[in-house]
């Protein structure tokens, strides 16, 4: 009677309605955005739909320009800094992100950038900053536990625990960005973005974020952009496939990855797999 | 070849030799005139050497923190909260400021601004803080140590302002982005920006500084003339205002003129120690 | 936890704009008031207030004018400018030409540091060397002691304004086998707006700079037209705009105050004329 793409619309249709009581995360429904780039307007997301499982190690993947950024700046309302126009419906836990005050969404929905970069303070005041002004930590002590514990989580401890009120700029590219990270979950989010955290870094330092994210599973949710596939292979539980604005495929990540459906994304994935190297010029 | 080149280098060089003259002859006038009461001590000897550098400081850095509000506050405004399209005015209205020749600023500052600014500033902080030094002097009197700052903060908010703002605006927007994601509000954002930018804060302080204390006319004009230890409510004196009015009767007081002209220098001292200042921070926040 | 931090940033929106508006409120109040004290003598007595020289007779009603003090400006701003321009221009291409040269070096630093001095030194200099030896406050010599202001401002703002080109010009007209001075004048020829933009600042400035005038110039509201129109640089008697605003500022007589806002009204206009010219010709410029 139905075929397969109706079918797929009717679970998606079901899992909407279920949104809440199947625990999905961020449940996306036609959304669209478009954003003024010199004079030309983009139309970066194109009717977007689409679902983020809770307690799932999501990654979107998807090349250069296919808007899984501007996805992703969109899930905390960044986005609205460019004068973005957006159209459509966002719902965190059953919420409409667009009636949440912008604020408390993004210090509950917090995000690492691609490119590293510390707040003009000390390693230590990069993380007791915002725990400070925006969370309103008083306590001395609980603030030491907690910039302690994040640096250890984010696997920075050990080499800066003894130099945590010098200056933060000092620090390398990928110290940066993992201070970054454990200035994000210092602040306890419930979900954590990872815009390409690893972009700009050296294999070393990808190798200790990625480790650092494996641990944070546990504690956290985390959506995580990649234009990288054999990132995507270590750390994806539920992935989604952007092309062109438009979400192409979603799902399980063995299922995805291992078994695409879609010609775009088959394409995508063999441009890796026959040559690794080039593939990274390309993207 | 070589000939035509060190033609065309010697025809270069003539005026870059003439400029170079000028810079020598006024080092090298202002130097010589200035010896003779440096060496024998009848500058530390006469009685307004001292007063006219507190003077000068005095104003110098009220100018500067007034300078420092209005600059950090215009460049958040246009920042922060307005849109692209009011930013060009006001952003003209503050090169306005620029433009006006700093006499008119003193005219302004005598008959306009100063009456009201003595009647509802000075005479209410003389009447409620009067027991502080500072303000102990009554203001019956338009010009004062205070309105002189005032005035030149004033005129110098736009070069603070200019180099504040282009710093503010060249911060990555990154900064911002990271800020936004943590949940922050405009409070913190603003703050985190502004840490930022210290090194241009400081800059653009030091060339307000070095702008006030180098102004002549509307100090001349403001300051009143009396040389003592002001407090800020007292008309007082600054080391240009005091070279303008003693200067008439130097050629007949003996040491006056090596005196004045020795203080001039000091002048020149302190603003080519804050350019020096300024040059220092840049390099090192290149480095 | 959401009321906390909204009442810091509605503090932090407070402040910056009382602080901006009371800026932005000084500056229009500035402007109106050069606008309304300053056009009195023009609305009483016409253009007349342009030509005539003022009247400083207590007992008459009649404001007089700022004539002579115009011609005076003109005529000490444009000696000026015809010395210093050229020779800030051309020590400009040295520098620009030469950055590695030592002359170059050291000339750019004692540059740097003129630029910043007080302009009451440059003054004090005149004054010393020329204005004493021969008792006498020469028009001549307020025009030498602008000198020091243009020389040095348009020689550095030159040498980075053409520092600004991209290099591949100056490597394309040297590949083609330009001379040093065609060369040069093709990249002027590049950059001109910002350069001319770049003078017409200039100029503003020596306009509106008072210091050194109040030393080697006569500080006096005392000035009328006379012989001395025919040969104005050797003569003691021109009072530029600048210096009389001073001493009408300070003038007991309310009329002699009403013409030094005339003379305001006038300066302001002059240097926003030249301002309003660089800002057309290149929208980037700086203030400073």
């Amino acid at each position: 009677m139905y075929n397969t793409y109706d079918i797929t619309i009717f679970k998606g249709a079901s899992r909407v309605l279920l949104g809440v009581i199947e625990d999905s995360l961020f449940t996306i429904e036609n959304l669209n955005v478009w954003y003024r780039q010199k004079n030309r307007i983009v139309h970066a997301l194109k009717d977007v739909t689409v679902k983020i499982p809770a307690r799932k190690l999501t990654v979107i993947i998807g090349r250069s320009g296919s808007g899984k950024s501007t996805f992703l700046r969109t899930l905390n309302r960044v986005v609205e800094m460019y004068n973005a126009k957006i159209s459509g419906k966002i719902l965190y836990k059953g919420q409409n992100i667009f009636k949440m005050n912008p604020q408390v969404l993004r210090s509950r929905v917090v995000m690492v950038l691609q490119r590293p970069i510390a707040l003009p303070m000390s390693i230590y005041d990069n993380i007791a900053y915002p725990l400070k002004s925006i969370k309103k930590v008083k306590d001395k002590r609980e603030i030491d536990r907690k910039v302690e514990e994040a640096l250890r989580l984010a696997n920075l401890w050990n080499e800066v625990k003894d130099r945590l009120h010098h200056p933060a700029t000092q620090l390398s590219g990928g110290q940066i960005q993992r201070l970054a990270i454990a200035r994000a979950i210092a602040l306890d989010p419930e979900v954590l973005l990872l815009d390409e955290p690893t972009a700009h870094l050296d294999p070393e330092s990808t190798r200790y974020i990625e480790s650092t994210i494996l641990k944070l599973r546990e504690k956290v949710d985390i959506v995580f952009v990649t234009h990288s596939i054999e990132q995507a292979r270590r750390l994806a539980e539920y992935v989604i496939y952007f092309e062109d604005g438009k979400v192409i495929e979603e799902g399980e990540a063995e299922e995805v990855l291992e078994r695409p459906k879609t010609e775009r994304l088959r394409r995508f994935l063999s441009v890796f797999e026959r040559e690794p190297e080039e593939a990274e010029v390309i993207v | 070849m070589s000939v035509s080149k060190s033609i065309s280098d010697i025809f270069l060089a003539v005026p870059l030799l003439v400029s170079l003259g000028l810079v020598l002859y006024f080092l090298v006038v202002l130097v010589y005139y200035s010896v003779p009461s440096i060496v024998t001590g009848s500058l530390a000897k006469y009685s307004a050497t001292l007063p006219c550098i507190y003077g000068s400081l005095l104003i110098s850095i009220i100018a500067v923190i007034i300078a420092l509000a209005f600059s950090i506050a215009l460049t958040v405004l246009i920042n922060e909260y307005l849109p692209r399209s009011l930013e060009a005015v006001v952003s003209s209205l503050i090169d306005v400021l620029a433009a006006f020749p700093t006499v008119i600023f003193g005219i302004w500052g005598l008959r306009v601004f100063g009456p009201l600014f003595r009647d509802y500033v000075e005479w209410p902080l003389y009447k409620y803080l009067g027991f502080l030094p500072l303000f102990s002097y009554p203001p019956y009197q338009v010009p004062s140590a205070l309105l002189t700052g005032v005035i030149l903060g004033i005129m110098v908010t736009p070069f603070a302002t200019s180099v504040i703002r282009e710093a503010y605006r060249t911060v990555p927007s990154e900064l911002r982005e990271t800020m936004l994601s943590l949940g922050a509000g405009k409070w913190e954002i603003v703050k985190v920006h502004l840490l930022h930018i210290r090194e241009a804060i400081i800059g653009g302080l030091t060339l307000s500084f070095g702008k006030a204390i180098g102004e002549t006319a509307a100090v001349a004009m403001l300051i009143g003339g009396t040389v003592w230890f002001c407090p800020l409510t007292a008309p007082c004196e600054a080391i240009p205002s005091l070279i303008v009015r003693q200067l008439g009767i130097a050629f007949i007081t003996p040491g006056l003129l090596s005196n004045l002209t020795a203080l001039a220098l000091i002048l020149f001292i302190i603003g080519a120690v804050a350019l020096l200042g300024i040059r220092l921070i840049i390099r090192r926040a290149h480095r | 936890m959401v009321r906390k931090y909204r009442a810091r940033d509605l503090a932090l929106g407070i402040l910056v704009s009382v602080a901006s508006g009371l800026i932005l409120a000084l500056v229009l109040w500035m402007l109106g008031s050069i606008f309304y004290y300053g056009s009195i003598p023009i609305i009483r007595e016409g253009l007349k207030a342009l030509i005539a020289s003022p009247n400083t007779s207590p007992e008459s009603p009649q404001y007089g004018g700022v004539g002579p003090l115009i011609y005076s400006t003109l005529i000490i701003v444009g000696a000026c400018v015809l010395i210093g321009l050229p020779l800030g221009f051309l020590t400009g291409l040295y520098l620009y030409e030469y950055p590695t040269s030592r002359l170059s070096s050291i000339a750019r630093r004692l540059l740097e540091v003129l630029v910043e001095a007080p302009t009451v030194c440059y003054g004090l200099v005149i004054y010393l060397t020329f204005v004493l030896a021969i008792k006498e406050k020469l028009a001549l010599f307020a025009a030498l002691s602008l000198l020091f202001i243009i020389v040095p401002y348009v020689a550095i703002q030159t040498c980075d304004i053409l520092s600004t080109l991209p290099p591949e010009l100056k490597e394309t007209c040297i590949s083609l086998g330009l001379s040093r001075w065609k060369t040069l004048k093709v990249l002027s020829r590049a950059a001109w707006r910002a350069l001319v933009a770049n003078m017409m600042i200039s100029v503003a400035k020596v306009l509106g700079e008072t210091g050194p005038l109040l030393i080697v110039a006569h500080v006096t509201v005392d000035i009328a037209w006379g012989p001395w129109v025919y040969h104005p640089l050797t003569s003691i008697e021109p009072v530029p705009l600048t210096v009389f605003i001073y001493a009408a500022a300070l003038s007991a007589l309310h009329k002699i105050v009403i013409l030094g806002w005339l003379a305001c009204l006038v300066l302001t206009g002059m240097a926003f004329g030249l301002f309003i010219i660089a800002r057309v010709l290149t929208r980037t410029i700086e203030i400073l």
